[in-house]
Order: structure tokens, then sequence, then C-alpha cells
């Protein structure tokens, strides 16, 4: 399973320089005072792996590729790199391709879920409306295959329900028709095969032909009147035209296009609504919520948990959505208009067409220019209907309406038309011609017109079986997800109630419950017990620090759930979460946390140096320490950034300076170390300095008081480091004269004085730093005066006294009592640890 | 959904199956068309999914 080995930064955040951050596949407890720029790694991790920083990126104004380089970086841009314990190296910007597949695992992995907590993001999962909950929550499941099957469900359904809407209207449409042939009353209703036969019989009966019994009888009508006409001889010139004429005059109903100038006008005032609504109103959501005020007569609102005044709301809602509706009728009304000028249109291209053939047949007239202009209206206007209706451009309706009026159109109808009635009166026919051809147009409609209706009802019929299933399957679709994951829910509140009792155990709290909410998008609420209250929104009672323990607990829940499911990636991150909670359940929690989260790779950050020995002893006790590397950094400035060089690799740099080194540069490695010997010593002695901001002290505020306190309190150790303590009291100003702020005085310092230095710091760090035990010696409790590593390795009992080295467990609980004496720990506890603590390193 | 579909997916789908047969008004024909489209992965195709309830309505509408 792959684990980080180094964090490698440059020019990122607060880091300015090179610095690598080890953790040889191991966790990782990163102490610093504040501003020092622990965040700055934690920054840096999760821009590498998931291209973002939560603290940057979403808000107003910032962005991680902006402000996350170092200002103090001009060139180069940052860098970014984890070397991984197989080797394999991944950098920012780079490609997963040559990458093994475990890592790319972990990587892919990465960017589907959060494994950073902020101080800032602890109360985010609790105090948060259900619908920002669940925004939240949901990178957490894995619902992006479901959510395109769904999505694909839903359009599909919006397809299926357009067709139906689109099939209902060819429908009436083709019952207007027969209706008007037929010369009956319009209903909603389709046309029935016995009042066809009815009003077909009637006409046959005018001219004494055989009545039909079925509407597929009329094929079998026509050669009887075809029958009737031939009787009368060559008549075909006269049915042609007479045929043309028809055409014509089947056009002329479409020569009226007050339609378009009534869409333009529709169009118009839909745009204009449509500006006044600059919000987008989610219907389904008003109408629930308005049914739930008013039903359950609630106080806060059922979306958003707020307190609402019902009437002002209910007022509210109702106004919004009378908008709605009218904004929707409108929208509905102008496609109406749309899809029903298309289909109209359409069909008159078509009767353009058999018109245009026939002209081109009938010699003498000559219409087909007019006919193929008209042809190319229809289809310009076309091509402007075809967009939908929020597309349509006002500019591009009025040039149509305005080639309406200069083509003339129905005036040049017109006259052919009568042109061609002029040229048939003169052409000599019998008087039963008229009649006859009349019927036998009629019978054609009839049949035509029938089959187009049933054929539109089978239609409809079928679209709308359509859209009504593929409702309810998207119906089943939605409310499966909302299921599958309350149950995903159940689990994870199981799993939340358990860590949360845990950490706050014989508390009358948990009971913890994660609800999908079932209307509108996708909202999380969340409840819990409190004492006899059941199912309460805990903010309601929790205190701060429970409130603080619960948001913790979910996200480590939610975390171990992404865990099962991509076990490669085992990285959690706790950026200085514990500072708000109080020393016992910050003590249980890291119980928890080490205990329960041992095999994840963890980078827990502090500012608070008493926690920060804590957590080395909850390690301890946790048989853990193996598995955690603890780091501090010892401050930070806009040049350098964050030191974080341990005291000994310091050491041993000064120690190589000394040999071949300038003098500034000496006094500068050496007055690092000083500076981290008296940060350490400050804490364990302690020492009493004027406070400053952001607890920032340098050399100058601390040696003069560990000096003193040195000479006073702890004579054994001021015996063993007197000449080092006088020759540092006389040259420690050198490293502010040659290493940190360099002056004319500084002219003046030879090699020789500069190395003096030196070693004296190397000398007091050798008397004060166990290499065994790797911490500073701190006073014991007996005998007073004596200083000691935690072991005895160093050990400087006051003049005059026999050294008292620790020798068993209670000695070594009185020599480090002292320090744990705030965390509200009973002794027993306390001692429990020790002995774990001795067993483990024995 | 170029892939197979996770477990949390197919737990999702399995529930929508059973749904579907418990469900009086979805013909066991349309059932199967599901299924044969979830089998060849192109359940997130809503164009497929059309097709899939036109091929339905046209062939076994009888159901």
């Amino acid at each position: 399973m792959p684990r980080i080995k180094k964090l490698h930064v440059y020019g990122y955040r607060g880091i300015t320089k090179e610095v690598n951050l080890p953790l040889e596949g191991k966790s990782l407890i990163l102490f610093g005072e504040s501003g020092t720029g622990k965040s700055s790694f934690v920054d840096a991790i999760e821009k590498l792996l998931t291209g973002k920083v939560s603290s940057l990126d979403g808000y107003l104004g910032l962005s991680s590729t902006r402000h996350g380089p170092s200002i103090r970086v001009l060139n180069g841009g940052p860098k970014i790199e984890v070397t991984f314990d197989d080797g394999s190296v991944f950098s920012l910007g780079g490609s997963l391709e040559s990458l093994p597949t475990p890592i790319i695992n972990y990587l892919v992995a990465a960017k589907q879920t959060f494994f950073i907590l902020r101080r800032a993001q602890i109360l985010q999962l609790i105090d948060k409306e259900p619908r920002e909950r669940g925004d939240l929550l949901e990178p957490f499941l894995p619902l992006s295959d479901w959510n395109e099957i769904e999505d694909a469900f839903k359009q599909s359904k919006e397809e299926s329900d357009l067709k139906a809407q689109e099939s209902k209207q060819k429908l009436e449409s083709v019952v207007k028709e027969v209706s008007g042939l037929l010369e009956l009353p319009l209903l909603p209703v389709t046309v029935t095969e016995d009042a066809l036969i009815e009003s077909i019989n009637r006409r046959l009966s005018q001219d004494s032909l055989p009545t039909i019994n079925a509407a597929q009888e009329i094929q079998g009508a026509l050669p009887q009147v075809e029958q009737e006409l031939a009787s009368l001889g060559d008549i075909s010139a006269h049915i042609a035209l007479h045929t043309l004429s028809e055409q014509i005059e089947a056009i002329t109903p479409n020569l009226q296009i007050d339609w378009l100038a009534a869409f333009l006008e529709k169009i118009r005032e839909l745009q204009r609504q449509e500006q006044m609504q600059a919000r987008l109103f989610f219907e389904e959501v008003l109408q629930k919520g308005l049914e739930w005020i008013e039903q359950a007569k609630l106080d806060n609102c059922p979306l958003c948990e707020q307190p609402i005044d019902r009437l002002v709301t209910t007022e509210h809602i109702q106004r919004r959505l009378h908008e709605m509706e009218i904004l929707i009728t409108a929208r509905h009304d102008a496609d109406t208009i749309r899809r029903g000028a298309i289909s109209n249109l359409e069909d008159l291209h078509q009767k353009l067409s058999a018109t245009r053939e026939k002209a081109s047949s009938v010699g003498g007239i000559d219409i087909t220019n007019l006919i193929a202009e008209f042809q190319t209206w229809v289809q310009k206007t076309l091509a402007v209907l075809s967009l939908q209706v929020s597309d349509i451009k006002t500019q591009e309706l009025e040039e149509t309406l305005d080639s309406w009026s200069s083509y003339n159109f129905p005036t040049r109808f017109a006259e052919t038309h009568h042109q061609l009635k002029e040229i048939l009166s003169k052409i000599p026919a019998p008087d039963t011609i008229r009649p006859l051809l009349e019927l036998k147009t009629f019978l054609s409609d009839a049949q035509r017109l029938w089959q187009e209706q049933e054929s539109s009802k089978a239609h409809c019929g079928r679209a709308q079986r359509i859209s009504q299933i593929a409702a309810r399957i998207l119906e089943h679709a939605e409310q499966s997800r909302k299921e599958e994951v309350q149950i995903l829910f159940n689990q994870i509140a199981a799993d939340v109630d358990e860590l949360y009792i845990r950490v706050n155990p014989d508390e009358s709290h948990g009971g913890t419950q994660m609800e999908v909410r079932d209307v509108g998008a996708f909202g999380v609420i969340l409840r819990g017990k409190f004492y006899e209250q059941e199912r309460e929104d805990q903010r309601a009672y929790y205190s701060e620090a429970h409130l603080d323990t619960l948001g913790l607990c979910i996200f480590l829940a939610l975390r171990r759930w992404h865990r099962n499911q991509y076990p490669e990636f085992n990285l959690l991150i706790l950026d200085d979460v514990l500072t708000s909670v109080d020393a016992e359940h910050r003590v249980r929690f890291t119980e928890v946390l080490m205990n329960e989260f041992k095999d994840y790779q963890i980078l827990l950050t502090t500012h608070d140096r008493i926690w920060f020995e804590h957590l080395r002893d909850i390690q301890v006790s946790c048989v853990v320490s193996q598995q955690f590397i603890n780091r501090v950094i010892h401050g930070w400035n806009i040049d350098e950034g964050p030191d974080i060089r341990e005291p000994q690799e310091e050491r041993e740099r000064l120690e190589q300076l000394i040999e071949e080194g300038e003098p500034s540069q000496i006094a500068s490695e050496a007055g690092r170390l000083l500076e981290h010997i008296l940060q350490e010593m400050r804490y364990n002695i302690p020492l009493a300095v004027q406070a400053r901001r952001g607890e920032r002290y340098g050399i100058g505020d601390l040696w003069p008081t560990y000096h003193s306190k040195i000479k006073r309190d702890y004579s054994g150790f001021y015996d063993k480091a007197q000449s080092t303590l006088e020759t540092l009291d006389v040259r420690w100003e050198l490293r502010s004269w040659l290493g940190a702020h360099f002056n004319d005085w500084a002219k003046g310092v030879t090699s020789k004085e500069a190395q003096e230095f030196g070693r004296a710091v190397a000398n007091l760090f050798d008397l004060s730093f166990c290499m065994e035990c790797r911490r500073f010696i701190q006073p014991s409790t007996t005998p007073e005066g004596q200083l000691a590593c935690r072991r005895g390795h160093l050990i400087y009992p006051p003049s005059g006294k026999e050294a008292r080295p620790p020798k068993d467990l209670e000695d070594i609980l009185k020599t480090t009592l002292g320090a744990l004496s705030d965390t509200r720990l009973t002794s027993d506890q306390y001692l429990e640890w020790k002995r774990t603590e001795i067993g483990d390193e024995n | 959904m170029p892939q197979a579909m996770g477990e949390f997916t197919e737990k999702i789908y399995e529930r929508f199956l059973e749904k579907l047969r418990g469900d009086e008004e979805i013909p066991p024909s349309l059932i199967a068309e599901i299924e044969r489209l979830k089998g060849n992965n192109e359940l997130a195709s809503s164009a497929t999914i059309s097709r899939g309830y036109e091929n339905w309505e046209g062939s076994h509408a009888e159901d």
C-alpha cells in the first residue's frame, strides 16, 4: 500500500525555499507556533493531489493558482512533489502515465473525496442547511455512475413528454380538418367511423351512387365516380384545370399569416417577462414547501430549517408560484404556436410541391415561379421557427413578415385562381361534370384524412404510453437511489455514533441520524439524541466541544467509508483541528484516531506545544510510536520560509562551519541553534519572559532570563556549563551582528571570536540535548534543582547533592507529571500509559 | 459509462429492478429491454433508452 516517503515543496504558500518534509512512510505530527507555515505543507499536499486548495479555491476572488505560489518566488514557479515508499515520484502538473498501478489508484482516489479537515471546516458538516450539507457529502458518495443513468432516464422522459405533446397537437389538427370536411361540429374527440360513413353516404346518395358500410369501402366508391365521369367523354383537360384550381383554392387559407404577427408579439412579451424574472424558481420545491408549511403549521422552513413567519412566507411563495405560472404558460403558448406553425408550413410545402407538379402539366398557365417563390419563403420561415422559443430572434421574425408583404402572395394567388376559373368557364363541358368532380375530391380527401386521423390516433396513444411509462421508471430510479443512499447513511451514522460515544463516554448523547430529504435537490438532515430528546437538531443542545467532536467523528466515519472503497488511498490530514476541544475530549479523540486509524498515514498539525508533547505520550500509550515522526517548525520568515531542521542536524552543520566557514556563517548557524535551545528550554524550565505578540521570542528575549535562572536555580548544571555560559553571555550578540542583522561592528569580528561563539553553542547543546531520549533536559521533581533527561542519561544534580536518576515508573511519572497537569487526566490513566511506554521501550 | 458499474451503483440498480418488477404497470418485456441495455452498458444514454422504449412499444405493446 503506497505511503508518502517525502514531501518536497518549493515556492508554495509560506514555503519560500526548498523544503523536504521527511515522512519515511510514517504518520507525522507537525508542531509549529501560529504563522510558522504548518498549513502551507497541508495546502501543498492538497494542491498536488487534488489540484486545488480548499482554503483558497471557491472563495470569491481567491484561487490556488493565483494566490498559491509564494510571493517571494519570482522565477521557476512553485514545485511540489511527493516521493512514495516505492520510489515513485509525482510532481505538480505531472502525468500519471508512467506510474505503477497502486500509485495511480492512490492519486485517482485522492481526487474523489476530501481527506483533509481544517479547523474552519469542522462545523461545516453540522452548521449547514440540508442542501449545502448534501453538496458537502456528495463527493463522498460514489454516485457519479448512477447519476449518469438517472440523467439519461430523466432526459428520455422529457423527450417522450415532448413527443407525446407533439403527437397530440398533430391529432388535434387532423381532427379539425376531418370535421371541417365532413361539416361536423368540432369536438375534443376524434371523428367516429359512423359519423364519417353517414356524411359520405349523404353525398353518394345525392348522386344516386351506392352507399358504403365501412371506412375501408371508400376506396371502392371512387371507381364508381370515375366510371360516371368516363361516360361523359374526353374531359381530361377540364379535370386537370379543375384539379389545379382546387389545389390553389386549398392553398388560399394559408395565405393568411396573422398567426406570425401574433407569434412575434408573444415572443416579445415572453422575452420581456423573462428579463423581469432574474431568478429561477423551483416549482416543485415551492409547492411542497407551501404544502408543508400550511398543513403542518411549521415555524421553521422544512427545506432550510430556518425560522420563518408562516404567513409572510406562504404569501411570498404563492406570489412566486403565480409568477412562475405566468411565465411557464407564456412559454408554453409560444411553443404551441411555433410547433403548430411548423406542422402547417410543412403541410403547405407539400401542397405547393403537388400544385407545382400539376401546374407544369397544364399548358397555358405559368404559375410555377409564383409557387417556387412561395416555397422559398416557407423554407426560410421554417428555418426561423426551428429554433427553441428562447433562441428565436425577434429581428428575424420581423424580416420574415416584411418579406411576406413584399412578395404580395395573397393578391398574386387570387389573380391566378381567377384566371384559371375564366379558362375553365370557356371549356365546354356537361353540367354534371362539376358535382362529380367535387364528389371525387371529397371522397379522396375523406379517405386520406380518415387514414391520417387513425394513424395519428395510434401514434398519439403510443407516445402517451411511452411518456407515462418513462415517468414511472424515472420515479423508481430516483426512489431507488434515495433509499440506497439512506441505507449507506445509516451505516455511516452508526459509525459516527460509535466514534462519538468513544470520544464522549458516559454522556447521554449520540444517536446520530443522517436522513436523505425526500423532496427537491439532494439534501441531508442531521439529527441526534440529547438525554430524553430523540431526533433533535444537535445544534440546539450540544456544547461547542461536543459539536466539534461530532464534526470530527462525521469526517472520520466518512473518510473510513471512502477508504473501504479505495483501500490504496490511506492519507488522512487533520490541520490544527483540536484547538477548540478541551483536553479530556482531545485525548480521547486522539486515542481513537491512533487506535482505529493506525493503518492510515496521518498528518496532524498543532500549534499547541504542550499538546504536542502529549501527542507523543499518546503515541506510546497506543503502541504506535514507531509509526510516527514528530517534527517541530522552529520558526518562519518571509525570506526563508518554515525552519524544520532538527536541532541535531543544526549541531552537525555548526561543527562543519566551525572548521571551514566564514565568521558570518558560523554566527548565523550558532545563533539559530542557540535560539532553538532557548525555545525548548523556555517550555522545560520554564522561563518567564515578557509577552510578545505571536509568541515569537528571539535570543535577546530569552538569553538573559535563561542565564540568570540557570545560575540561580540549577547549580549543578551551572557548574558544568559555567565557562560555556559565560562565553555565550559575552558572545550571543554576534548572532545579531553577523548572522541576522549585519552592521559595521561586525567588520571587526574575527574568525576566532565567531568560532568561540560556535563552540560554546555546540557545548551548550551537548549538555542540554539527550541523543538517546531525543529530548532536552528538564527539571526533576526531586531533588529540587536537578535537571535531567527523561531516562537519566544526562543528569545534573544540584551542588552538594546526589544525582537521582529515575529508577522506576513512579520516578519517570514524577519527572514529567508537571507538564501534564492541565490535561485533566487521572494519575491512574497516566501511570498506565507510562507502564506501557516502559514496556514498549524495553 | 465506459466501464462496468461500481458496487454501489449495482446496489441501486438491483433495488431499481426490484421496484420495476413489483410495479404492475411496467411490462416484463420493458424490464427485459432495460436489462439488455444494462448488459450492454448503454443505460447512461438517453438516446438508447428512448430507442428501447420505442422498441418495446413497437413490438411488445400487448404486454
